[in-house]
């Protein structure tokens, strides 16, 4: 059975963050620091494309380095707010180390999401990381109200996508 | 991709066939239609010999080490224990490949798995589990479709 990290990675490989980032590499259980990431997708802004779409992407787009960082919390007991921050933190190390222009943190948990949890998310201002935390069994989903979060959700569809997991998928 | 090297090779010997019927003074009915269709077999095994013999690609594996052979050459090859990090990357064509690492962002090796219909997650996982623990040496096969 295929687990949510499974489901989410095989459709970015299918390019499901294409209209943002053309994500190009996939890495399992990733180890950064001290924290281990189920799932780490590097890749540019700049699209591929045929004729037209690779001629305006690269007369047009930006080439900024960018990744996607997903966690799964399920299994690990409630996530909490220092959960949710030391992962952000190992990110913000990632992106100074691999000098990258933004990147998308994915966080799936088992629990309902707490209010504690949805307001630190909601009020999470770093311009570079864009933060997404969703719940595989109740299909609540919140992101941070900056740009890369916002696009989690317009371009990424995180709820579409858990939306459709089964319950044996979701687990 | 077997359709695409044999395609060209049935049009060219329908055109063969039709000129020779022309020559024979064959233009209409049952026998030149009969011998127009045999331009489909001979075009399929012109394309498929090309094909086995130039692009067909096989991966041969153990839990020790790993060949790439494409059509008659041996493209790459090494051993698991040489490589300490696997990933799956996307080529320009959106194709999902296997990458070998030596150490993050160092040498790395390319295997062309999605020539050979191999699933990729289920393979990376394979292969992860072989990186990790090396042990018996069972030969298998992955073949082009």
């Amino acid at each position: 059975m295929r687990s949510a990290v499974d489901v989410l990675e095989w459709e970015l490989i299918r390019g499901r963050a294409r209209w943002v980032a053309d994500l190009t590499e996939f890495f399992r259980d990733y180890k950064v620091m001290d924290a281990t990431f189920n799932l780490y997708a590097r890749g540019k802004t700049r699209n591929r494309g045929l004729f037209l779409s690779r001629f305006f992407a690269s007369t047009v787009l930006p080439n900024y380095a960018v990744s996607l960082l997903c966690v799964d919390e399920s299994r690990k007991g409630a996530l909490t707010t220092d959960k949710i921050r030391q992962r952000a933190d190992a990110v913000i190390g990632i992106i100074e180390a691999d000098d990258l222009k933004w990147a998308w943190l994915i966080i799936l948990t088992d629990f309902r999401l707490t209010p504690t949890v949805v307001s630190f998310v909601e009020r999470y201002d770093r311009r570079e990381l864009g933060i997404g935390v969703a719940s595989v069994t109740s299909k609540q989903a919140v992101f941070s109200n900056n740009q890369v979060g916002r696009s989690i959700r317009s371009r990424l569809r995180l709820e579409k996508l858990l939306g459709g997991l089964t319950n044996g998928e979701a687990n | 991709m077997l359709a695409s090297y044999s395609s060209p090779f049935i049009l060219v010997s329908a055109l063969c066939i039709n000129l020779a019927l022309l020559d024979f003074g064959i233009s209409t009915g049952f026998t030149r239609l009969l011998v127009l269709s045999l331009a489909f077999p001979l075009g399929f095994l012109v394309g498929r010999f090309i094909y086995f013999r130039r692009s067909h690609v096989e991966i041969l594996y153990d839990d020790l080490s790993f060949q790439i052979f494409r059509g008659h050459k041996r493209t790459i090859s090494g051993r698991w224990k040489s490589y300490r990090l696997v990933s799956i990357a996307v080529d320009g064509y959106g194709r999902p490949d296997l990458r070998l690492y030596k150490s993050i962002d160092g040498d790395f090796v390319e295997l062309p798995i999605s020539r050979a219909g191999v699933r990729p997650q289920p393979f990376r996982d394979q292969v992860r589990k072989i990186l990790s623990q090396s042990s018996s040496t069972n030969l298998q096969v992955v073949e082009a479709a």
